[in-house]
């Protein structure tokens, strides 16, 4: 076996000297036998002819001996390369065309491809992560994934034959300033973990330890990001402490970043004086929970093992239970489910335009091959088989696209640096990917041509010149097919574009124009109010700045744990066994004039309302609970839900706000009057962000102890908040518009090819008498049935594949019928326009000259 | 001699082996020691000997190696590898099997 492989790889690699050899050994037999035959008494001339004779056709042994080597297979690969390589470059305009369309496709299918390899694809970084389940619970109708309550985890840690082990975190952020003595405070993201999470996950820190099963509570571990920028990448970092809200913790490891879980904290912690009744508080759902699936559970037997868990709890508390429900998902999908739809979207259009790339080649390379009949006829003549002369065509389309494949590498790499995720990387999976894709369109657009080609029958070839119509057929097929699917692409790119319109004309309910917003961090120890008016004296004696306000939370991207439930006692909506949540909103008095958020009734807060029970509501609320009324003035049940509750007094309504962004549905909002600063609002007639330097200077000299991060205007606010529509609605506009682009060429093509072979005839029906608006007309009705029959295609394609775009719209329904009839209207007209200068070129036939042809 | 049998299919490898199995030959020294044993009987074209000789050492069962002639030539000698001494025995034993039950049933008639 080995000898073989190494006799064939000599034979290959050192072809020329095995030639030789093979050569000189040949010769030695002839001379042998001639030296024989003289000795027998021949003349020297027949001596070396009787030799030659004995021997056999030499050439033919010369080519059996080659055949024996093994290498026959290689040796033409080689040969075919050469000769593609050749035809490349004879012809360096359409095959830069063909390249470059390949690229395009393939590079934007490569680089989505990236993502979703990175984000669906690669398992999670931990231990056997097929294994690991999520479960949130859901509360009808606001919220599909909320935290879950102390009393379900109890009952769920229990499920020793179902869950091998199970743990639980803080599932929001516990926000706070960290601060190690002499340096700058730090706004970071903290969480409480259950101390055997990492062990579950099977995530090894980076250095230090882990938790121990019994923690001290003042324990913490870093994540590498924050060990990184906060401490300097300290080696000596294990040990040291550092102040969080102005608790001591020391650091007893360092996570790596690959482990990170959950992806937003900053600094973990066990259970301590910190966490307030996240654990103990039966009506708290702050939870999250993992768990790793016992051997030989399935994830439907864990679930239906916590739906009975789940039934029996609530039947025991019925007042805290109804509306409440589970969903339980594989942890990937858990983390990956929103941006899938997305990530699954973009590759589907990238494919579609990789295949109306590969249709627009084949139909190129059709025409081309057309052109090289004859040639093929010759060769074809001279002995080649039609089988190797259709692999000598496979070999020169996929030439093109390995080229195709190498330049697409680059766009790819090119197109991830512009991609949000930048973690995506090229990784060997996404390599593997981009040589096979490449094969195979160069596979496949590589095959009509061969095809035809191994169809073609070399004598009818060369005795008549002209082939009228031969491959009209295929390529008028490829046109439909890739008509339809640009049109199924156009026709998508359509509705999300109309989409995103619809969201950007939405009123967000307040104006951004001008506003600056500063998250902002107070160490506990602070007063808000006095802050609070320091601040305000401050900030409103720099120049520009008009108004100054405080909140708990911004418009577009607020947190949705920031909810507490109402009872509106009398009101028919009211179940008292699950009440509704309001949003939970603090605002000084000046920030619905800062926010410009119109008042529809009653009035605003005053400085007299600060910690009175008034609160404003905003106008869904008001319809919703007082139908037909006023509220002002009415009273209603905030809180706490004991024995002596809260009634507030509404004092005003204002215009609805999105709070979870633009496309989010209307909250009910209830705002109460506060000097808590969580995020500064400053207003400002100028460029807000030509202040922010100005504020947050201002800010330190107030107190160097306040952690000011998340520094951005409230129009980047709403461009963020809006950026993964951009993209879903972006790249699949521009997938769209190349595939347009594309069809348009590849009609062109056909429509003037046919036009080239069919002058004889033309030139003919003109000799009879026709018009040369009637060869016209011919060539356009052609055309045309041509498109309609694609766009009739792709609109059935549109309709079957929309509802893939139902999670993706906002506003517009997936059937959209003004989409649907203006995308194909328009592509029609243009597809005219193409196939108009053929039509032209058919009605200026010169009858004398055509007829002549050939 | 008019009857000179083509060589059935398959059995110019046997003859190459068996030539070169008491010693190294180079590829006209073949031809000649194959006339030689087999008295002309069979037809050979001297020609075909060589992608034969090839298939065999890609086979590794013999060896080529380049040596002088004793009228000082070069020229490619082959010689039987053990691998190639096992496949002759293992072939003549096939071979003497063969004719003999084809002697059994055609003088059994």
């Amino acid at each position: 076996m080995l000898n073989d492989l190494l006799y064939r790889l000599r034979a290959f690699f050192r072809r020329e000297d095995v030639e030789n050899e093979m050569e000189e050994e040949l010769r030695f037999h002839l001379e042998c036998e001639a030296a024989r035959n003289r000795k027998s008494g021949m003349p020297s001339g027949d001596a070396y002819q009787n030799a030659r004779r004995a021997f056999g056709g030499i050439d033919q042994t010369r080519e059996e001996c080659r055949d024996a080597r093994g290498t026959r297979f290689l040796e033409d690969i080689l040969q075919d390369c050469r000769y593609a390589v050749r035809m490349i470059r004879k012809n360096v305009v359409f095959s830069a065309l063909v390249v470059f369309a390949l690229a395009l496709s393939i590079g934007a299918n490569t680089a989505v491809f990236s993502i979703v390899h990175e984000v669906l694809l690669k398992p999670l970084p931990f231990r056997d992560p097929s294994r690991l389940l999520a479960v949130w619970d859901t509360y009808s109708p606001q919220y599909a994934k909320i935290g879950i309550s102390p009393v379900e985890l109890q009952s769920w840690q229990t499920q020793h034959d179902v869950f091998q082990q199970t743990a639980w975190y803080r599932s929001v952020p516990r926000d706070g300033n960290l601060r190690v003595p002499g340096a700058e405070a730090m706004a970071v993201h903290a969480d409480f973990i259950s101390t055997n999470l990492f062990p579950l996950l099977g995530a090894q820190p980076l250095m230090g330890r882990g938790f121990a099963p019994v923690e001290e509570p003042s324990s913490a571990i870093l994540s590498e990001r924050l060990w990184r920028s906060y401490f300097g990448s300290d080696a000596g970092i294990i040990g040291k402490t550092f102040r969080f809200d102005g608790n001591l913790f020391t650091v007893v490891g360092v996570m790596p970043s690959a482990v990170q879980f959950p992806d937003w904290a900053d600094a973990w912690f066990p259970k301590g004086p910190l966490l307030a009744d996240e654990l103990t508080n039966p009506v708290r759902h702050a939870l999250g929970f993992v768990a790793r699936l016992a051997p030989g559970i399935g994830e439907n037997q864990a679930e239906a093992r916590l739906r009975t868990v789940s039934k029996r709890l609530a039947a025991q508390n019925p007042s805290t239970s109804t509306g409440w429900g589970i969903r339980v998902a594989g942890l990937q999908d858990d983390l990956t489910g929103k941006v899938r739809p997305v990530l699954l979207l973009l590759l589907g259009a990238a494919s579609l335009l990789l295949l109306i790339a590969c249709a627009n080649i084949a139909s190129l390379l059709l025409s081309r091959a057309s052109a090289r009949t004859k040639e093929m006829a010759v060769r074809a003549a001279m002995g080649a088989s039609s089988l190797r002369i259709g692999r000598q065509l496979v070999t020169e389309s996929l030439v093109l696209a390995l080229l195709g494949g190498v330049c697409g590498c680059l766009f790819a790499k090119a197109g991830l640096l512009l991609a949000p995720p930048a973690r995506a990387q090229m990784e060997p999976a996404v390599v593997i990917f981009l040589v096979v894709i490449s094969f195979a369109t160069g596979i496949f657009f590589g095959m009509a041509p061969a095809i035809q080609a191994v169809r073609a029958d070399p004598q009818s070839v060369i005795k008549t010149a002209i082939v009228t119509g031969s491959g009209m057929s295929s390529r008028s097929a490829l046109v439909v097919f890739e008509f339809g699917l640009t049109l199924s692409l156009v026709i998508g790119a359509g509705i999300l574009a109309k989409s995103y319109v619809r969201l950007m004309q939405v009123n967000p309910g307040f104006s951004s124009s001008g506003v600056l917003t500063l998250r902002i961090l107070v160490p506990p120890s602070r007063k808000p109010e006095p802050l609070f008016h320091l601040m305000q004296q401050k900030l409103l004696s720099l120049p520009g700045v008009q108004t100054f306000a405080v909140t708990n939370a911004l418009p577009l991207i607020a947190n949705r744990a920031n909810a507490s439930r109402f009872n509106v006692p009398g009101s028919p909506l009211i179940n008292p066994d699950s009440l509704p949540t309001a949003q939970i909103r603090t605002a000084s008095p000046e920030y619905f004039q800062a926010m410009t958020i119109p008042v529809r009734s009653g009035r605003i807060f005053s400085e007299r309302d600060l910690n009175q029970p008034v609160v404003v509501i905003n106008e869904t609320m008001a319809k919703r609970f007082w139908p037909g009324r006023d509220p002002v003035g009415l009273k209603f049940i905030t809180g706490p839900w004991g024995p002596n509750p809260t009634w507030s007094t509404i004092v005003g309504v204002v215009g609805d706000v999105k709070q979870f962004g633009l496309d989010s549905e209307s909250s009910l909002d209830v705002y109460y009057p506060n000097l808590f600063a969580g995020y500064l609002i400053v207003k400002t007639a100028r460029d807000p962000l030509a202040l922010a330097r100005n504020v947050e200077r201002t800010l330190h000299a107030i107190d160097p102890e306040l952690a000011v991060s998340d520094v951005r205007s409230m129009d980047q606010i709403a461009g963020e908040s809006a950026r993964t529509r951009r993209w879903t609605m972006g790249l699949p506009a521009t997938f769209a518009a190349l595939a347009f682009l594309l069809a348009l060429v590849g009609i062109y093509g056909v429509m003037s090819w046919s036009v080239a072979q069919r002058t004889r005839e033309f030139g003919i029906r003109m000799a009879l008498g026709a018009q040369r608006s009637q060869l016209a007309k011919l060539v356009l009705r052609h055309g045309i049935r041509l498109a309609i029959a694609g766009l009739a295609l792709g609109t059935l394609a549109s309709l079957a594949l929309r509802r893939f775009l139902n999670s993706l719209v906002y506003g517009v329904s997936t059937g959209d019928p003004l989409v649907y009839v203006s995308v194909p209207a328009l592509m029609l007209v243009v597809a005219l326009l193409a196939c108009y200068l053929p039509a032209r070129a058919a009605s200026r036939v010169d009858p004398s000259i055509s007829l002549r042809f050939d | 001699m008019a009857d000179r049998l083509d060589l059935p299919q398959g059995t110019l490898d046997l003859l190459i082996l068996k030539a070169l199995a008491t010693e190294a030959l180079h590829g006209w020294g073949i031809s000649e020691r194959l006339q030689q044993i087999s008295r002309d009987a069979f037809q050979v074209q001297q020609g075909s000997l060589y992608p034969a000789l090839h298939r065999l050492e890609r086979r590794g069962w013999v060896k080529a190696r380049w040596r002088t002639t004793e009228n000082n030539r070069r020229a490619k000698y082959y010689e039987l590898t053990r691998q190639g001494q096992r496949q002759l025995e293992k072939e003549m034993d096939a071979w003497r099997k063969l004719t003999a039950a084809m002697a059994c049933v055609l003088d059994t008639g």
